[in-house]
């Protein structure tokens, strides 16, 4: 009787920390200003679809148009955003092509439109786009190697903006003058924007950084093009102020 | 009590950690008298070393940690699960261990410490019939973890 009540009480608990960060209820709220022009959707994660939906119910009025990509499994229904689904952990090619249609979305956007980016965690592996001449199949050798290295999912995280075209603020540079806007979702201890999918809507914090010492420690296995562009001059880091808002987080 | 959502670090190693922190309180009141509940976040991680692993995520396999050292504790309870519902790759979010988790595997012939070695966690609580099903829940917000002293 006593196993039974403290076990229902455990897992109550899990209940109320999963529906308080349940998308259907915390998007709305940090919804921004309704865009005069069209409100291009796109994102990444294991709640796109279900962040997606939240802005459909939210904004019926809004000419929405865009697309989202989540884990198998994790689509629910839209009317006006696409929903894809992709590989996680290990990212495939459905992932990178949704990737392709994001980057080309956005690319539309006009001064009136608004840009919404919807992140989540997993939104990394969801949304891979390697950096040239790195192939996906490369790509997906280096996450497996990151999987198993036993590095922190910070140091994971700045090899994975390193080697991205979309990651570490590429989706913000692809959206160019138009307003962009993130709702994110943390699986991160401290919510550090950068680590969140590896922060596609916000600058590389470690864009200048060395990286040799991960290098290393991947040892022989890295691919050589990933070791290339790991070990390659960094580019100065980009400065923007990204419109980034959390709307739920790890801390209880 | 809250211990933030900061706690990184080997999922074993935090197992062990808390099944320290649980005792104490259990027998000393510290640091706060029971009923208690011992709520954390974050993400641990699991080195797998060389040889093929086991099937199980983090939270099976800080729970299977804990369990080993609480070794019974008659007022300890705790459960464990990443709140997309996918602990590591697996099928499940996560899984519950209560006082008599370690005799229940024991009378199936499942050596606990084994299976941590192996990283087996997921097939330790699977066999128990522990494991914490809530399929894609469409958020994420990391693990949670609850460890309940009476």
């Amino acid at each position: 009787m006593k196993d039974a009540r403290a076990c229902a009480l455990l897992r109550q608990m899990l209940d109320a920390a999963i529906s308080a960060a349940d998308p259907a209820t915390v998007v709305a709220p940090h919804l921004p200003e309704k865009p005069r022009g069209r409100c291009i959707v796109v994102g990444a994660g294991k709640s796109a679809a279900a962040m997606a939906q939240a802005v459909e119910q939210a904004w019926p009025d809004v000419d929405l148009t865009g697309v989202v990509v989540t884990r198998y499994g994790h689509a629910v229904p839209t009317q006006r955003i696409l929903v894809r689904e992709a590989a996680h952990p290990v990212p495939d090619a459905a992932g990178e092509a949704a990737a392709q249609e994001i980057l080309r979305i956005v690319q539309t956007a006009g001064p009136d439109d608004l840009v919404l980016a919807l992140i989540s965690g997993g939104g990394s592996a969801l949304m891979p786009q390697p950096k040239p001449p790195l192939t996906l199949a490369e790509k997906k050798e280096v996450n497996r190697l990151l999987l198993h290295s036993g590095l922190t999912i910070d140091e994971m995280n700045r090899v994975r903006r390193r080697l991205s075209q979309i990651k570490g603020g590429g989706l913000a540079r692809a959206v160019g003058a138009a307003r962009l806007v993130t709702l994110a979702i943390s699986d991160v201890p401290g919510d550090d924007p950068a680590a969140i999918a590896s922060g596609p809507t916000v600058p590389d914090p470690t864009a200048s950084v060395d990286l040799s010492p991960l290098v290393d420690r991947l040892g022989d296995a890295l691919p050589r093009a990933a070791r290339a562009l790991l070990l390659a001059t960094p580019a100065p880091a980009p400065s923007f102020v990204p419109d980034y808002r959390l709307i739920a987080t790890p801390q209880l | 009590m809250l211990l933030g959502d900061a706690l990184e670090g080997e999922a074993r190693d935090l197992g062990i950690v808390m099944a320290g922190i649980s005792k104490a309180a259990a027998r000393h009141g510290t640091p706060a008298q029971p009923p208690l509940v011992l709520l954390s976040g974050g993400e641990t991680t699991v080195s797998i070393g060389a040889r093929t692993p086991g099937r199980g995520g983090r939270n099976t396999e800080f729970l299977l940690s804990l369990a080993t050292a609480l070794q019974g504790h008659p007022d300890i309870f705790a459960l464990a699960a990443d709140t997309d519902g996918i602990d590591g790759t697996e099928d499940a979010a996560g899984a519950l261990i209560r006082p008599d988790t370690l005799s229940r595997g024991s009378a199936r012939g499942l050596d606990a410490g084994a299976k941590l070695m192996a990283h087996d966690s997921y097939s330790y609580f699977d066999a128990i019939g522990e494991l914490i099903r809530t399929g894609p829940t469409l958020t994420n917000v990391n693990d949670f973890r609850a460890v309940l002293v009476l």
